[in-house]
C-alpha cells in the first residue's frame, strides 16, 4: 500500500489499518472454503457415497497431508502476508 | 460462477472462481453499500468545519484530507485497496494455470477473422504506471510472463470482477456509446473507425456490431493485450485489425479516418500525452470526421464532495494522472488541438444494461451512464 505523507498515521501503518488489512484477506478464505464444503456435501449426498461421520474419522496418507501442509502456508501467505512493513 | 464468455477465456477451478467472484464482489459492497454512506458525515460534520476554517468552500482535496479523520472513511480505504489488489492477485494466479491452455487455443485461433500487428520495437511510455489500478504485471506485462498473460488478466478481472456492472464479454461500455453515438449523429456513416487504447477490445468490438461495414482498427502501446485480443476477437469472429502503436503518433495517413475514440485511455497518459492525442485526432480525421474521448466524469460535472471520492483512485489505486485529467478543461484542449467550439459535445450515453434491469448503482458509474467529450471536425 501506498504511504500517505498528508496524515500523521499514514494509512496501512497503525494496528487497526493491519489488523483490517488481514481481516479482508481472510475473508475471501472463509467464503471459499465454506462453498468448497458446500460443494462436497452436495456431490456427496447426490451420489449417496458418504456422511459427514466418515469425514470425521478419515486420515489422509502422507502424500496428501504434504500438500494439505502446502495449501497451509500459501494460505498464511494470503492472509497474514499483509502484515510485512 | 461465471461460464465462459468467449474461447479464450477458461473456468478457473473451484476454489480460484470463488475467490476471483467474491472480491469483485466485494468491491462493489464497498463502493455501492458502504462509500454511500460517508456523505452524511461530510456534510453535518466536515463541510461545516472546513468552511468555518477556511472561510470558503473546500476544495476535493482539502475534502479528501478531511475525510480520512472519519474512522469509517479510513477503513474503506483499507479495505478497498486490499479487495482492489487481491482480485487481481486473483485472476492473475488464474491465467498462470491456465497459460498452456491458453496458448494453445489462441494458436488454434490464429487464422481467425481478427488480424494482430504487433511492433517489438515500439517503446512503452514511461508515464504509462507500471501496476495501474492495483493491476499486478500492468499492461505491458511487467515481469514478463508470457506473451499472453497480461491480456488474460485484464479480461478475466473486468469481465469477473465488473460483470454486474458491464456484463461478461465487458461491452457494455462499446453499445451504450455507440448506441448515443447513432443517437446523436444519425447522418454519420464512418467507414473507418480507430480506438486508440483499446486494450483487448472490450469497447472496440461493440463498435464493430454498430457499425459493421466499417473499417475497426484498434491501437495501444501494449503488444500483450493486443495479441490476447486479436485472439478473443477471433474467438468471437470478430474482424477487427488490433495493432501496437502510441496515440500521440500513430503513424497513420491525415484524414484517414471518420471516427477516433478512447474509453478509459487518457487517465493512464499525462499533459503531454494527452495533449498530443489530441492533436493527433484531429490530424487523422477527415472533414465532417467525430472525435470522442469516454471516461469518468470531468470534475466540472461533480460536486466537490463527489470530486473529492477520486482521492482514493489518485494515492491508493495507482492512478495519479485522474488529478491532472479530469481537471483539464477539454473545450480548451480541443480547441488546442485545431476544433472548432461550435462541433464539440459532451454527453451521458445511458448504460443499455442497467435499462434492461440492473442495478444502476452497482454499476459503479455515474447513475448507470457513461460520459463522453468530443467534437465534430468541421467540413
Amino acid at each position: 500500500m501506498m504511504k500517505d505523507t498528508t496524515l500523521p498515521e499514514p494509512l496501512g501503518t497503525t494496528v487497526a489499518d493491519r489488523s483490517l488489512r488481514v481481516a479482508t484477506a481472510l475473508s475471501a478464505e472463509v467464503v471459499v472454503l465454506r462453498e468448497r464444503l458446500a460443494l462436497i456435501e452436495m456431490l456427496a449426498a447426490e451420489r449417496g457415497l458418504f456422511g459427514p461421520e466418515e469425514i470425521d474419522a478419515y486420515r489422509p496418507s502422507p502424500q496428501a497431508a504434504e500438500g494439505m501442509r502446502g495449501k497451509r502456508l500459501s494460505f498464511i501467505e494470503r492472509v497474514f502476508g499483509g502484515m510485512r512493513g | 460462477m461465471l461460464e465462459s464468455a468467449h474461447a479464450m477465456m477458461i473456468p478457473a477451478r473451484s476454489d480460484d472462481a470463488t475467490r476471483e467472484v467474491y472480491w469483485g464482489e466485494l468491491q462493489t459492497f464497498l463502493e455501492a453499500q458502504v462509500r454511500p454512506t460517508f456523505r452524511r458525515h461530510y456534510e453535518d460534520v466536515v463541510a461545516p468545519r472546513l468552511s468555518d476554517a477556511l472561510g470558503r468552500a473546500p476544495d476535493r482535496h482539502e475534502i479528501a484530507i478531511a475525510m480520512l479523520d472519519h474512522d469509517a472513511n479510513r477503513a474503506w480505504y483499507i479495505a478497498r485497496t486490499e479487495a482492489q489488489r487481491h482480485a487481481f492477485d486473483t485472476s492473475w494466479a488464474i491465467v498462470d494455470s491456465q497459460i498452456e491452455a491458453l496458448t494453445a487455443r489462441a494458436t488454434a485461433l490464429g487464422n481467425g477473422p481478427a488480424r494482430l500487428e504487433l511492433d517489438p520495437e515500439l517503446p512503452f511510455p514511461d508515464y504509462v504506471h507500471p501496476e495501474p489500478h492495483n493491476m499486478a504485471g500492468g499492461y505491458d506485462d511487467v515481469g514478463r510472463r508470457h506473451p499472453l498473460a497480461a491480456g488474460a488478466t485484464y479480461d478475466r478481472a473486468l469481465a469477473v470482477h465488473r460483470v454486474a456492472a458491464m456484463g461478461p464479454l465487458v461491452d457494455d461500455v462499446g453499445h451504450s456509446i455507440a448506441a448515443k453515438l447513432i443517437e446523436a449523429f444519425p447522418d454519420f456513416k464512418p467507414e473507418r473507425i480507430l480506438e486508440m487504447g483499446c486494450t483487448v477490445g472490450h469497447t472496440l468490438l461493440p463498435f464493430k456490431h454498430a457499425y459493421p461495414h466499417a473499417e475497426v482498427i484498434g491501437i495501444d502501446v501494449a503488444g500483450a493485450c493486443l495479441a490476447f485480443g486479436a485472439a478473443r476477437a477471433s474467438a468471437l469472429g470478430m474482424p477487427v485489425t488490433f495493432s501496437q502503436r502510441n496515440a500521440e503518433r500513430t503513424g497513420y495517413e491525415a484524414q484517414s479516418f471518420d471516427l477516433v475514440f478512447s474509453r478509459i485511455l487518457l487517465h493512464e497518459t499525462c499533459y503531454e500525452a494527452t495533449r498530443a492525442i489530441f492533436a493527433e485526432c484531429h490530424r487523422l480525421l477527415r472533414p465532417g470526421g467525430i472525435m470522442f474521448h469516454s471516461d469518468a466524469p470531468q470534475f466540472d460535472e461533480l460536486d466537490a464532495y463527489t470530486q473529492s471520492l477520486r482521492d482514493w483512485d489518485i494515492r491508493y489505486n495507482a492512478e495519479p494522472f485522474m488529478d491532472g485529467y479530469y481537471a483539464m478543461n477539454l473545450e480548451d484542449e480541443f480547441v488546442r488541438a485545431g476544433f472548432e467550439r461550435a462541433g464539440m459535445f459532451r454527453l451521458y450515453a445511458p448504460s443499455l444494461i442497467v435499462q434492461r434491469g440492473y442495478s444502476a448503482q452497482n454499476t459503479r458509474t455515474s447513475g448507470g451512464r457513461y460520459f463522453l467529450a468530443g467534437a465534430r471536425k468541421q467540413l
